[in-house]
């Protein structure tokens, strides 16, 4: 299902219609956005769960000033970012935070990954979100631009940044990664 | 060394095809808000706007009145002014109207001539008294 036929649902106020379609064509790209902002799984399928009673509630007020994709991944972002506040006010650092959501058995990453993830966690907040939406979910500058704000220049500044201190910080222990 | 760019997270099996299932039950469940129709909004806005305008312009036309009619009141004709003066009369005190006359020196407008014709005129209505002051 595209956005062209979720669009047309919308347009007819099927609204039931159209969210099963969102459902179908965008669940598992969204509960991987919420999954990279917030690491552990049963977090993130909560988040995804209450993101998606908000995409229902507010589809009759859907009004095209962006894209259906856009808008359910500002959607889901927002209320992951929401849930992360209040998680890591338990964690006293990034790193226990890290530590804790990949003990959990869904996690297929090796060492390697863990450092990345501790490097990425110490990153200001701006250079996270558009790290991980870029590197972990292959987006675009434009479609992170959609759902995060800001101009595309900026976003690969901010990505730029990123990588910069991420190799800066992971560097002592192992070469250059290659981004 | 650079890490493998695969999926690294992982989730229960069979986890989507429940989650969706799961999330399909949310309009059954869940009550959507009400559509917003822009149009309709714009509409009550300039509705609103207009009302607000004609408010705000009633202290304007009460204060610009008054001025107008002053400036107009030369170009008047009599008949004009004598409906202008029944109308109004009972706003304008006397003393106004008096006012600017009790206040202008006429000797002081008047040539010699014309000073000495009015004397002349008048001679009878000053006494002696009022002469030597």
């Amino acid at each position: 299902m595209e956005e062209k036929e979720i669009l047309e649902f919308i347009n007819a106020r099927n609204f039931e219609k159209a969210f099963n379609a969102i459902v179908d064509a965008y669940s598992k790209p969204l509960y991987f956005q919420a999954r990279n902002i917030l690491l552990e799984h049963e977090e993130a399928n909560d988040a995804l769960q209450n993101s998606f009673v908000k995409i229902w509630k507010n589809l009759p007020r859907f009004q095209g000033d962006s894209k259906v994709f856009t808008w359910t991944f500002r959607i889901v972002t927002n209320q992951s970012l929401d849930q992360l506040r209040k998680l890591k006010a338990k964690n006293a650092t990034p790193i226990e935070f890290v530590n804790e959501a990949l003990s959990e058995p869904y996690f297929n990453g090796d060492d390697l990954h863990k450092k990345l993830l501790n490097a990425v966690e110490e990153l200001p907040e701006k250079q996270k979100l558009v790290f991980k939406m870029k590197y972990f979910q292959n987006m675009t500058f434009g479609q992170i631009a959609g759902i995060i704000g800001g101009t595309e220049g900026g976003l690969k500044a901010n990505y730029h940044h990123a990588v910069k201190k991420i190799k800066e910080n992971i560097s002592t222990e192992l070469n250059p990664l290659d981004f | 060394m650079k890490p493998e760019r695969k999926n690294i997270f992982e989730t229960p099996e069979g986890y989507f095809e429940d989650l969706k299932s799961n999330l399909k039950k949310i309009p059954q469940n869940e009550v959507a808000l009400k559509p917003v129709f822009v149009k309709k909004r714009w509409v009550k806005i300039t509705s609103v706007a207009a009302a607000v305008a004609l408010l705000l312009m009633i202290p304007f036309q009460k204060t610009s009145n008054p001025s107008t009619e002053t400036f107009n009141l030369g170009r008047l004709s009599d008949e004009d002014l004598e409906t202008y003066l029944e109308l109004y009369l009972n706003d304008i005190q006397l003393s106004q109207l008096t006012a600017e006359a009790e206040n202008v020196d006429i000797f002081e407008t008047m040539t010699d001539e014309s000073l000495y014709e009015y004397v002349d005129e008048h001679m009878d209505e000053f006494s002696i008294s009022e002469l030597e002051k």
